[in-house]
């Protein structure tokens, strides 16, 4: 009855030339339509699980299964056809600086093959019409605010049509005004039913919106469960720490 | 100066000997550059990257004149007959070519790595990640810089009066050194200024269209001005 | 064509004339060049009248026409004006004419890069702008602009060679000169070779140096 989850890890090592560990043993499943917030304090390894879910780190050992499909490590070719269903936003929205709002949305549907340029327009606009931006297709990212480019920037990864749409820490560069509209298209987004896996310090999204809390330290997961569960009554003394520091900044 | 009227045809001919050379070298060294800097931008951690970079710190390492000297003696020794005029070409085009290659390499180095992450995230494969998203972002730098490349070229090419190519500064020379043994008199500091002016006329255009293409380049992608002087300020007096 | 190292042995003492001469003309023109760098920075940054547009005219001179030019009609030039130089004089003087230039857009490029707000706060505690410069600007767009600075003192150093052509016994004539003789180029390019890429090393490895003890006080 219950079907594969849409992204399973297992074992997942992965060891810096430094030597630091970023992960360390670690499993991590994402089921169809939910939503999963990632947190914990710098250096825990949560981005590099994250860019691990869409082959852009690859980890030293273990196993990442896509939608049931067994997905080689390292194997460049299968990830970007990986990477059409699993989408990411990033922490510095990274729009392409010398094309249009408009084209930056187009250029990977349409070189993909997904679609032809007039659909591909066609979905980019209406994508910008529902976070509000439709009057800045033509602008070039330059023109717009942080905020506005981070929203562009979802819907970008929105155009492919993608399964699943990793976060990484999407509202840490930007100003505490903006930050409340992209978490609610994010929001938007996930009541959609869209599965989603964000690694945030917004607890407030974590607790209204995930269906699910991972707490990570040291390349561990160290808990996770419920979000109003983990964050109201954390089980270790790690979780506890790591909310009181979060909280009294 | 009644003098260089005189020798008009003479000078004129020795410009375009210069002209000529510089347009062959420009085309040379764009061409190699582009195509080692390519290669050592996109190959990451491939051990081709070494030995290219090796040789074009070594043709940069050593000065310009050593290089023309190189070819136009070793040459021969090789059994490859080359008129002074090729082992000028040759030589400037090698020389011109490495410091394209750093320019190119430097401008692709510039993009930031945000966005081939970002671009590989969207599923775009390697080939379209370069030419779409980092070779238009890479020229932001590398065109102007090009530019400031040609006015090198062009000051270059006086070196080849030292192999005895009849470009303009070895006729200027000629013409001194013939007027000083047959009239009697120095006519350096006219001819030598004249052949300065010239030169002058010929680069101070292409400094300033650098100048203009690097402004305009970085407004259109809204990064700021300041930083890219400070590059290009660092990046010029290197390429001697 | 084998290479011979009883010859190299032979003329290796004329080619360390040669080295030399070659560190000799560039050690005083590179300090030469900086003060004259210093100076024409100065007098842009502050726009002294008529000084002002005279440097920004010589700096666009100087860049916009070959240095092998500047040295003939230095060395050949000024004599017949009346202005007589050594052959090691004349080397020095065009040398430090020709990096000074270059210093003077990088050091002007850094004080311009130096915030506003440093310098508006030197000019609120009531300072000149001379002052300013001096106490305020100048210590941070030095560092600012060292790596330049070194960038343009080591092609100083190579662009040195240049000086063979009008006869200066440095490194390159030296050899070029052996080469003209004996014909034995395997022998003197391998010297040329070896000697210049040692020094350009060297030269980039203290100009690293340099730089990180300079960035010192800037690292947490």
């Amino acid at each position: 009855m219950t079907e594969a989850p849409a992204i399973s890890a297992r074992g997942l090592r992965r060891v810096f030339g430094n030597g630091v560990v970023a992960l360390d043993d670690v499993d991590f499943d994402l089921h169809r339509g939910e939503v999963v917030s990632i947190v914990g304090p710098s250096g825990s390894g949560k981005s590099t699980l994250i860019a691990s879910l869409n082959g852009l780190e690859t980890p030293d050992a273990g196993e990442i299964t896509i939608a049931g499909e067994r997905i080689p490590l390292g194997r460049e070719r299968v990830w970007r056809r990986v990477r059409q269903e699993v989408g990411m936003v990033f922490q510095d929205y990274a729009l392409f600086p010398h094309l249009s709002v408009l084209q930056n949305m187009t250029l990977a549907p349409v070189r993909r093959g997904r679609m032809r340029r007039a659909e591909a327009d066609g979905l980019a606009m209406d994508l910008l019409a529902r976070v509000g931006l439709a009057a800045k297709a033509h602008a070039r990212p330059i023109e717009l605010s942080g905020g506005q480019q981070q929203r562009v920037a979802i819907v970008r990864a929105l155009a492919m049509r993608p399964k699943v749409l990793l976060f990484d820490e999407p509202t840490s560069a930007l100003d505490p005004e903006t930050i409340r509209d992209v978490l609610e298209v994010m929001q938007s987004v996930a009541r959609d039913g869209m599965t989603m896996a964000v690694v945030t310090h917004e607890l407030g999204f974590a607790r209204e919106i995930a269906d699910r809390l991972v707490f990570m330290a040291d390349g561990r997961v160290i808990e996770e469960g419920r979000p109003a569960a983990l964050l109201d009554n954390p089980r270790t003394q790690r979780l506890a720490d790591f909310l009181r520091h979060l909280l009294h900044r | 100066m009644n003098l260089l009227y005189d020798n008009r045809t003479l000078l004129l001919a020795g410009l375009g000997t210069t002209l000529q050379i510089a347009v062959v070298t420009l085309i040379a060294s764009i061409v190699i550059g582009v195509t080692l800097g390519v290669i050592i931008g996109m190959t990451e951690g491939h051990w081709v990257r070494r030995p290219i970079r090796g040789a074009v710190e070594l043709l940069r390492a050593v000065p310009l004149i050593v290089n023309v000297y190189f070819v136009f003696f070793v040459a021969p020794q090789l059994g490859i007959a080359l008129s002074p005029y090729m082992a000028a070409v040759v030589s400037l085009s090698l020389w011109g070519g490495a410091n394209a290659t750093e320019i190119v390499r430097g401008g692709l180095q510039a993009v930031p790595r945000h966005q081939r992450r970002s671009a590989r995230a969207l599923g775009l494969q390697e080939w379209e990640v370069f030419l779409l998203i980092l070779l238009p972002q890479a020229m932001r730098s590398v065109l102007p810089a090009l530019a400031g490349l040609m006015t090198l070229l062009i000051q270059s090419t006086a070196t080849a009066s030292l192999v005895g190519v009849p470009e303009f500064l070895q006729i200027s020379r000629l013409i001194v050194e013939r007027t000083t043994v047959m009239d009697g008199i120095d006519p350096s500091f006219g001819v030598y200024g004249f052949v300065l002016l010239i030169y002058f006329v010929l680069c101070s255009p292409l400094t300033a269209l650098s100048r203009a293409l690097e402004r305009r380049l970085a407004r259109q992608a809204g990064r700021p001005v300041a930083e890219d002087a400070a590059q290009q300020a660092a990046a010029l007096p290197a390429l001697s | 064509m084998e290479f011979d190292p009883h010859y190299l042995f032979t003329y290796l003492p004329a080619l360390m004339r040669g080295l030399l001469v070659t560190i000799e003309v560039s050690a005083v023109a590179l300090v030469l060049a900086l003060g004259l760098g210093l100076a024409g920075a100065a007098i842009r940054y502050l726009a002294v009248p008529v000084l002002s547009p005279l440097v920004a005219v010589y700096v666009e001179f100087i860049r916009n026409t070959p240095l092998l030019v500047q040295i003939f009609f230095v060395y050949f030039g000024f004599p017949a004006v009346g202005i007589r130089m050594s052959l090691f004089w004349s080397g020095v003087f065009t040398l430090a004419v020709w990096a000074a230039a270059f210093h003077v857009e990088s050091i002007r490029g850094a004080c311009a890069g130096v915030s506003k707000g440093l310098s508006e706060a030197g000019a609120a505690l009531g300072l000149h702008r001379w002052q300013v410069l001096r106490a305020v600007v100048l210590p941070m767009a030095l560092r600012a602009c060292v790596p330049s600075l070194l960038n343009t003192s080591i092609s100083l150093v190579k662009n040195s060679a240049f000086l063979q052509a009008v006869g200066l016994a440095e490194l390159t004539f030296v050899a070029v000169d052996r080469i003209s003789a004996d014909f034995r180029m395997l022998e003197m390019f391998s010297v040329l070779l070896v000697i210049y890429v040692l020094l350009v090393f060297l030269l980039s490895y203290a100009a690293a140096r340099i730089e990180s003890v300079l960035a010192r006080p800037f690292r947490a």
